[in-house]
């Protein structure tokens, strides 16, 4: 299971930040108003977590790579570190909402 | 590398053997895997190679059919206000080929790829489920058959593949046309659901010993992924049109927003699937056109892991876009952002893949053959497709393009450059491996570039017609708007489509010989183990793996293949066997007995198709007869499993022994019920969304819930159940005497409890005066709590069921597989009646 988080952990957060801030901004379209400044900062703020953690799978997985040996495993590694970048660089671009 | 199960992997180095094999053993293989003998045998074979050439045929015929419907279209179109079709044989018939290639070519013919080439490609000798396998083909042919066989009555759907409502609710749809749609669709998705439990369990279950996830061949990678996908997107049409069904049949008003129902709610459901859906068409054709370019390019494909890091970024987007097709429904201005720029960002990972192709091609030497053109030409269509998808990405321009012939354009584009043509290329590289004949290549040649040429002129000018202002879905149009030469072209092109078509179907019947005693062969220099000589039984011998090309890199594998130096050369004791492996490194785990054909999935698939059909034209009592025809045939079908073996282990080659039977988490069975739990579970989730959101739209209309008590008593009920469920594998496996009996006991008092725990909430709301069909509350709340009882139902007859087996004594400590999975069931049941009940009773808690 572990390695199967690894390899893909990175997507599984954008996939749980896009449903987050679509969540977040759906809850608000019923209690208050979108425009709200405050589930605009919770988006923002969920964002941000998102962005820390698939970064922090990033960092996992470099770490596992440099030290595995086997070439499935670093291949398994090259795969969910590239993963996470493009997470990473995902969550950034669909936070972008959020500043206009 | 850590070893997964404990298997010591320097065993590997035992292989290929070098002692001679015994003199017998090959025609005991073949005798054990034979082929059929009678007529009825073809109906009843499950062997991968027979059912995937069915399944691929099937669907193929179902793309001519639903050309054939185009082609009627665009006769219509070709010039301004024509009487060639009636204003409502239009509607059926441009609904009948946008669900027919969507439901019936798109989805079955790339599920049917996967049936034909993976358990080759895996170096398994089939499938871990073909009866199961068998049973979606002939379900998915006997439904899809009689759905099409709709349109010669009159009857056929007319609003649309995505059959919005209120135009498909009983006011504006009032005869049994949509009904069709509703039931037919829902069917064929269980058999879709099938199928992708079979691909999933095969391609992490049934690899050849060394096949690490690097050495998974690409297109089993797209499959995977795409299995996956299905199991997530499809249970949310199956709710949809469930739902929608229950609103026209019995007035419970989902959809309805005088009663507190709101149709955005099925655009939403709709959408979580229909979104995902195009990737479920589009990843496994990229995945043959990443093992087709790289055979045809003669050098390993470019950026692999990005490639495949592409998929599965592809499969995890696809599911937050789905909203895009509702940019002009007036959602929230920053969840159109949202979904504006996960749009956008789709194009990250599809662009990897189609600049990692065209690495491929450039640095080898790229063969334009056959195969090569389609692949090449599909490639070009996608990026064109994926360019205008861009496009309608940005809201602004969506807003101007929604619903014109600009939409009909792009996803025509997307669709055939992304499915049509790889299905083609593979069509054409994949043929030899099942016919004696290969197809021909001049034909093909004419045959590319009829079909090229007859896309761009059919669907380019679309653009066009789109931008002055063409909506999509007009049976006619007045002369002098622009429209007149554009729509004329676009007739010229669907022909000259339709002529690359028949060209194909004629060369077919010239050249396809399958089920012979040979095959044309690897004629194009594949790397994969696919290319391996074989069989009915597939490869002689299950090879050891070490490269992501085997037939490139390891030279000598054919001839040691063929020579039974590998794992299982035989047929130990006349079974039908397979080797089952590892998920992650595919280390050897125990031998899996095939089971062989009978007809009770052929009868099940029957019954179970018949009991849908039936339904639809409300012949009420002549459908539950059909249903339980259908169960009981199902019933028999497993009575065979999880039968006795005379031996405990199996020596699967160089004296490596491998148990014959495993139960629990390492068990094939084990992961199939999983992947059947999270597909309940998606659509239990679902509808809570569904509770959520229609009570979003109207909460003044929604009542008080029952009192507290009797929550209690039924979280009381449904918790006994869970233990109960959790406690019998357990005293199984203490193997005392009374150890069966009180298992069986055990699972059985859990379903009663599971039971009356539904029973009693149904009946605590019902007792407040809430009804289903009076507002979106009732009709929500007893959906949710409807599902969850189903569950409670079918672990009834899985009780029945264990009871039966202990009654005839096949439930026993050294078996326990059979409990092990209903108890899972009976643990999911009990969880998901739980959340069901606590959401219904507790949120929102109260009354307006």
């Amino acid at each position: 299971m572990k390695r199967w988080l690894l390899l893909t952990g990175g997507l599984l957060i954008w996939a749980g930040h896009f449903l987050g801030v679509y969540l977040i901004s759906s809850a608000a379209d019923v209690w208050s108003t979108t425009g709200a400044s405050g589930p605009r900062l919770l988006g923002a703020a969920f964002s941000f977590a998102c962005l820390a953690a698939a970064m922090g799978v990033a960092a996992v997985v470099w770490r596992r790579t440099k030290t595995s040996v086997a070439e499935a495993e670093a291949w398994e590694g090259r795969v969910g570190l590239t993963g996470a970048l493009v997470a990473a660089i995902s969550i950034i671009w669909q936070a972008a909402p959020l500043a206009f | 590398m850590t070893s997964e199960t404990g298997f010591d992997v320097g065993k590997y180095d035992r292989f290929p053997t070098s002692e001679p094999r015994p003199e017998d053993e090959l025609e005991q293989l073949e005798q054990a895997w034979c082929g059929p003998r009678t007529p009825g045998e073809w109906i009843t074979a499950t062997n991968n190679n027979i059912i995937g050439v069915y399944y691929v045929g099937a669907a193929m015929l179902f793309f001519v059919l639903a050309g054939v419907l185009a082609l009627l279209m665009r006769t219509q179109l070709a010039l301004p206000m024509t009487g060639f079709l009636a204003q409502e044989t239009y509607n059926q018939i441009f609904t009948m080929h946008g669900t027919v290639m969507m439901f019936l070519f798109a989805v079955p013919a790339v599920e049917a790829l996967g049936v034909l080439l993976l358990p080759q490609m895996l170096g398994a000798r089939d499938l871990p489920f073909p009866r199961l396998g068998a049973y979606a083909f002939w379900a998915y042919l006997i439904g899809g058959l009689a759905f099409f066989c709709s349109l010669f009555f009159g009857l056929a759907p007319n609003g649309g593949w995505f059959m919005y409502p209120p135009l498909t609710g009983m006011t504006y749809s009032p005869g049994i046309n949509a009904d069709f749609w509703l039931l037919g669709i829902g069917f064929i998705e269980i058999s879709a659901i099938a199928g992708a439990i079979e691909i999933i369990v095969g391609v992490l279950k049934t690899r050849a010993p060394g096949m690490t996830l690097d050495k998974l061949p690409v297109f089993a990678w797209a499959m995977l992924i795409f299995a996956c996908m299905i199991i997530i997107a499809f249970p949310s049409i199956i709710l949809a049109t469930l739902l929608l069904e229950l609103e026209r049949a019995l007035g419970w008003p989902f959809f309805d927003p005088l009663k507190g129902g709101d149709p955005m709610l099925w655009q939403h459901l709709f959408w979580f699937f229909g979104h995902p859906e195009v990737y479920i068409i589009f990843l496994p054709a990229a995945g043959a056109m990443a093992t087709i370019i790289p055979a045809m390019s003669r050098t390993p494909l470019v950026g692999h892991a990005m490639v495949v890091m592409a998929m599965l970024a592809t499969g995890f987007i696809s599911f937050g876009v789905w909203a895009h097709h509702m940019f002009t429904t007036g959602m929230p201005q920053i969840s159109i952002n949202y979904f504006s720029a996960a749009s956008m960002a789709v194009s990250l990972p599809a662009g990897v893949q189609v600049f990692a192709w065209i690495a491929t091609i450039a640095a080898g030497r790229m063969r334009f053959t056959t195969p090569g053109l389609f692949a090449v030409g599909g490639l070009i269509i996608f990026v064109m497709g994926g360019l205008t998808g861009v496009m309608v990405a940005m809201v602004p321009f969506d807003w101007q393009a929604h619903d014109s012939y600009f939409i009909v354009a792009h996803l025509h584009y997307v669709l055939i450059g992304g499915m049509v043509f790889p299905m083609f290329a593979a069509i054409y590289y994949w043929l030899p491996m099942s016919s004696a004949r290969p197809l021909s290549e001049r034909w093909g040649k004419w045959i590319f570039w009829l079909m090229f040429v007859g896309h761009n002129v059919a669907f380019m000018p679309m653009h066009l017609t789109g931008l002055m202002g063409m909506p999509r879905r007009v049976y006619t149009y007045l002369p002098g708007r622009g429209w007149d030469l554009p729509n004329f072209i676009s007739t010229i092109g669907a022909f000259m489509f339709g002529l690359a078509v028949l060209l194909w179907v004629i060369d077919m019947i010239r050249n396809f010989r399958p089920f012979g005693a040979t095959v044309a062969g690897d004629i194009h220099g594949g790397p994969g183990l696919e290319w391996l000589p074989s069989g009915y039984y597939s490869v002689r011998s299950i090879p050891v793996v070490k490269s992501l090309y085997p037939l490139w890199e390891q030279k000598a594998l054919a001839q040691d293949v063929v020579s039974g130096r590998y794992f299982l050369p035989g047929a130990a004791g006349g079974e039908r066997q397979t080797l089952v492996t590892s998920p992650l490194n595919a280390e050897p785990q125990y031998v899996l007995r095939i089971p062989r054909p009978s007809a009770w999935h052929v009868f099940g698939a029957i019954f179970t198709a018949g009991f849908f059909l039936i339904l639809t034209v409300q012949a009420y009592a002549a459908a539950v007869v059909s249903g339980v025809l259908a169960i009981y045939c199902i019933m028999r079908w497993c009575w065979f499993l999880d039968a006795p073996h005379q031996r405990k282990t199996t020596d699967i080659g160089a004296g490596v022994r491998m148990p014959n039977y495993v139960a629990g988490p390492s068990s094939h069975g084990w992961w199939a019920m999983m992947i059947v739990l999270i597909v309940g579970g998606m659509v239990g989730l679902l509808a809570g969304f569904s509770y959520i959101f229609l009570w979003s739209r109207r909460p003044d209309l929604w009542q008080a819930p029952p009192g507290l008590g009797s929550l209690l008593l039924q979280l009381g009920l449904l918790a006994g159940a869970g233990v109960c469920a959790l406690a019998a594998p357990r005293v199984l496996r203490a193997a005392r005497r009374w150890s069966a009996s009180a298992a069986t006991g055990l699972l059985v008092l859990a379903a009663i409890e599971a039971i009356a725990a539904m029973a009693l909430d149904g009946r605590a709301w019902w007792m407040t005066g809430l009804r289903p069909d009076v507002s979106s509350q009732g009709a929500s709340v007893y959906a949710l709590l409807g599902w969850a009882g189903t569950f409670a139902a079918i672990s009834g007859l899985m009780a029945l069921y264990i009871l039966l087996r202990r009654l005839f004594g096949h439930v026993t400590p050294e078996r326990p597989s059979t409990v092990d999975l209903i108890s899972l069931f009976l643990v999911f049941t009990a969880a998901q009646a739980t959340g069901a009940v606590m959401l219904v009773r507790l949120f929102p808690g109260s009354g307006a």
